[in-house]
């Protein structure tokens, strides 16, 4: 029952921690893995780095985001920074639109279940 | 455990990715290793353990060169040169061995006459030879308007017995006059450049090359286990009658 439940929320999240990543980008600019872990932390969205490290890789591969190294000039260590690319630019409304158009689907189904 | 042996472990179930982008990957780990100085636990609890990762990793991702691909690339890469290596060997012995064995020059383009100046050389002239034997030899024949034969020889043997004229192990040029009549040859090179007169042949074990030069012959040629080009029997004043026993007989080319 756990393994299916995790299995649900796995496929669940990874399109709706996509959309936030591609949110924050956007919004925020370029950001390396932890920063976004741990701006979503504040936001309330618990994401482990297992889950957003893979999913960012992906998404590059998709060509949704474009990433560089970013080398400190005096200490520190390279981070490797994402930001939103173009066609992740482009395709950004199209996802929000979907995904605003299934939450308000979803809301009528929950709601019309007491007129049955 | 250490953080280095999950990155080791993480590395090993990553070979499946193209090389690039698995260092990509195995350099943002390290990253994160020294921005938040994470422990092995700490690594197991964030990302799961390396093989969890790596799967996540794996999952949709272009898997191009699997590791299992990767070696047999790898082995198909060697296997290349050396089949490339071979076939370079190849052609250059089969260069080489063109080059040592081809006609120093084309014979054809001489008769008699004009051989003599090409190969300026001692040439010997002897009266009353009729017949000619070879043996493991490569001669050259052109057929002249003297009396007398004439011949010019590098090599280990020839020598004349009453009317014969016998030539081993050796590379002569030799012009014969119309009373030589017979050749005959045993595991030699016989070239023979527009006969003039009529010849009686007796190769064994020999290859021969006739050059015609658009002149007519009428052939009798009686072959047994050997490959004889098709040469054309024409009415013609010259007879060439040839008994070829495993041998090669066939037109000169250059």
């Amino acid at each position: 029952m756990e393994d299916e439940y995790k299995k649900w929320l796995a496929q669940y999240r990874k399109g709706y921690i996509e959309l936030c990543t591609l949110v924050t980008l956007k919004t925020k600019g370029a950001m390396h893995g932890l920063a976004l872990i741990r701006f979503f932390e504040e936001m309330e969205l618990l994401v482990n780095e297992g889950t957003l490290y893979p999913l960012l890789n992906r998404m590059e591969t998709n060509g949704w985001l474009s990433s560089s190294w970013n080398i400190p000039k005096t200490k520190g260590h390279p981070k490797r920074e994402y930001e939103i690319s173009k066609k992740g630019e482009i395709i950004l409304p199209t996802l929000l639109e979907s995904y605003e158009l299934h939450h308000k689907s979803f809301t009528k189904i929950k709601e019309s279940k007491n007129e049955y | 455990m250490n953080t280095k042996s999950y990155i080791k472990q993480l590395k090993q179930h990553l070979l499946a990715l193209d090389t690039t982008k698995s260092n990509e990957i195995i350099k943002e780990i390290e990253s994160y290793i020294q921005e938040s100085n994470a422990s092995y636990e700490t690594l197991v609890e964030k990302f799961g353990k390396p093989n969890e990762l790596a799967s996540n990793y794996l999952e949709d991702m272009p898997q191009a060169t699997p590791k299992n691909n990767s070696f047999w690339k790898s082995t198909k890469k060697v296997m290349t040169i050396v089949a490339s290596t071979i076939l370079a060997i190849i052609l250059i012995t089969s260069y080489i061995v063109y080059e040592v064995t081809k006609d120093s020059f084309d014979y054809s383009k001489y008769d008699a006459t004009t051989i003599t100046s090409k190969v300026n050389d001692l040439w010997i002239n002897i009266d009353g030879i009729t017949e000619i034997r070879t043996e493991q030899a490569e001669v050259v024949f052109y057929w002249g308007e003297n009396e007398k034969l004439k011949y010019n020889c590098k090599g280990m043997d020839y020598s004349q017995t009453g009317s014969v004229l016998t030539i081993k192990q050796a590379h002569c040029f030799i012009i014969l006059p119309k009373q030589t009549t017979k050749i005959t040859s045993f595991q030699a090179d016989v070239i023979l450049i527009a006969p003039k007169y009529n010849v009686n042949l007796d190769f064994r074990q020999s290859n021969v090359r006739i050059a015609e030069m658009g002149n007519s012959y009428n052939y009798n040629i009686s072959a047994k286990q050997s490959k004889v080009e098709n040469f054309n029997s024409k009415q013609s004043d010259t007879t060439i009658n040839a008994t070829v026993y495993q041998s090669k007989v066939k037109h000169y080319k250059y």
